[in-house]
């Protein structure tokens, strides 16, 4: 039964740590704390349903269409809510409040389309089947999401450590002013650093879809917060700590969730946060430097 | 080559540079000399396009440097090699020297041979993270990533600045090298014995305007210069 738990917790952790990784690396790279990441995520989940449902497309193509959607929808916040305080050097909380603005749009417009109803994924998008592993109930859902994870996590660190576009939007994290002095055009990097945020965002909404088989508008808000506990666990900025962070608060939601009570995963949760931080006040991966250098340095 | 004039920069009111002008002929070392605080680095931050200019001109084989975005600078072929070296600290050696190759935008070529050429120890560091250098070895990283770029103008913010005099001399021969080779320098520093002696035209600026300038030689042996820059060094001891 634990062992069980803890299979179902390492699945929910690893599509969290997903989501914080996106919210991290926009930290990381571009100091910006994306209150509307929770809207992306929510907005690549119904794109993926609408894939689903309307397109009666695969499921591979629902989490691309997903990915696409989260990652345009965040370049878009970019150019309405950031780009614009960016060119005025406005401080970075005003960034935190107008994209706390555009959250709130995003929502209205999912809740006015959506008529305020959970939506689920046709029972077909996904093939129902269930092995049974030393005891364990593992379903084959569950196995594809932690290789969909798995996947995506290599993929970024590839793009990150081996390839010149990698290397630049590393050079951004670590000093904004030299890299323009190399010639690093900051549009390019933006560009693919909200997409990535916001691919990686929509793949976790269509996985979540998936798993709890709900879509919502507000399906987003309590993950935004759980993010903020996964990256401040984890260490501002840091790719690792994410990762872990996003598996503990998984695990010790959904065994929370089971052996006491729903009400109370968020009270564990948070305690769990106050706890580490008393302990070790940068974070698990944490240390006195920004979150800027983590990034440049993974 | 590169030609400013009437030059003004002022940073949220409090004035940095009042009506600065310079010109930077093709092939030759320009040195820019002056104290600390004097605006000299803002100077080479308006040219890369990083502080905006509130008016003057300025620019670089014809084309308007003020208001062209710096990646678009430093890609056009002025390339800065900025104080403190910023090098990429947790990149290697050879990424920091990659990165380099960016402003480059096609001009390039064996610019890498070239670099290990001229500073060995950058071939023999190359997996090495950047952050690991000595300051000297970081100074010519930095110098070598500016050249990978393939520079029309090298521009460099105090390169002598906090190195041991051994290293000092090695970089500047390496910069005589370049020049020598074709390479339009110009070069800021506060060290102005060094700088007129490497230059054939300087500038002297201070409290953000040009108070002299001229020939370096005649500089050097103008008694006000002495007697405020060289002085000391050229006191027998
Ligand atoms: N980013 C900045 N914001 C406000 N003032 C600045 C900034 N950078 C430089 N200054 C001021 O402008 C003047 C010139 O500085 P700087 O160009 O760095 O001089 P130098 O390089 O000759 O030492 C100084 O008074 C300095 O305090
Ligand atoms: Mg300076």
């Amino acid at each position: 039964m634990l062992a069980q738990q803890l299979l179902n917790g390492v699945v929910v952790g690893s599509v969290y740590g997903l989501f914080a990784l996106g919210f991290t690396l926009l930290f990381g790279v571009n100091h910006i704390m994306n209150m509307a990441h929770g809207a992306v995520f929510m907005w690549g989940a119904f794109a993926g349903l609408f894939a689903a449902t309307m397109l009666d497309l695969p499921f591979i193509a629902a989490l691309a269409i997903g990915a696409l959607a989260g990652g345009l929808l965040s370049v878009l916040l970019d150019w309405v809510a950031f780009r614009p305080l960016r060119k005025r050097k406005a401080p970075e909380f005003s960034a935190i409040v107008s994209s706390i603005g555009a959250n709130l749009i995003l929502l209205s417009l999912a809740q006015q389309m959506t008529a305020t109803r959970v939506m689920r994924f046709p029972f077909d998008t996904f093939p129902i089947r269930i092995y049974e592993v030393f005891g364990l109930r593992v379903q084959l859902l569950q196995l594809v999401i932690i290789g969909i994870v798995i996947l995506m996590v290599v993929g970024l660190v590839w793009y990150l450590q081996r390839t010149s576009a990698g290397r630049q939007i590393r050079t951004v994290a670590y000093s904004e002013s030299t890299s323009r002095l190399l010639g690093i055009n900051p549009f390019s990097v933006n560009f693919q650093v909200f997409f990535l945020s916001g691919a990686l965002a929509g793949v976790a909404g269509v996985l979540i879809g998936l798993v709890f088989n709900s879509v919502h508008f507000m399906m987003g808000e309590p993950l935004l917060l759980r993010a903020f506990v996964v990256i401040i666990l984890g260490g501002l900025g840091s790719i690792p700590g994410a990762l872990v962070a996003g598996l503990l608060i998984g695990i010790v939601q959904v065994l929370t969730v089971s052996y006491l009570s729903a009400g109370l995963a968020d009270v564990v949760v948070f305690s769990l946060l106050f706890l580490v931080l008393l302990a070790r006040p940068t974070g698990l991966f944490g240390s006195v430097h920004g979150g800027a250098a983590r990034v440049a340095r993974q | 080559m590169l030609d400013v004039s009437g030059l003004n920069v002022s940073y949220s009111g409090i004035r940095a540079l009042q009506d600065v002008s310079l010109t930077v002929g093709q092939g030759e070392i320009f040195a820019l000399i002056g104290p600390n605080g004097a605006g000299k680095s803002t100077l080479l931050n308006t040219l890369s396009g990083i502080v905006p200019a509130q008016a003057g001109q300025a620019t670089f084989e014809g084309q308007n440097l003020l208001g062209m975005p710096a990646h678009r600078i430093a890609r056009a072929g002025l390339i800065q090699v900025p104080e403190g070296r910023q090098v990429i600290a947790p990149l290697t050696v050879r990424e920091n020297l990659e990165l380099g190759r960016i402003a480059s935008s096609g001009r390039g070529g064996s610019e890498l041979d070239h670099v290990h050429d001229l500073f060995p120890v950058l071939a023999e560091r190359r997996n090495q993270l950047a952050g690991s250098l000595s300051g000297g070895q970081q100074q010519m990283l930095a110098i070598g990533r500016a050249l990978m770029g393939a520079p029309r103008i090298l521009v460099l913010d105090e390169p002598s600045l906090g190195l041991a005099p051994v290293i000092v001399r090695e970089v500047f021969d390496a910069l005589l090298r370049l020049n020598r080779e074709g390479l339009t320098i110009l070069l800021i520093e506060q060290n102005a014995k060094l700088a007129l002696e490497t230059a054939r035209h300087a500038a002297i600026l201070e409290q953000g305007r040009v108070v002299m300038r001229g020939v370096a030689a005649d500089l050097a042996h103008d008694p006000l210069v002495v007697d405020h820059y060289l002085g000391r060094a050229e006191d027998p001891v």
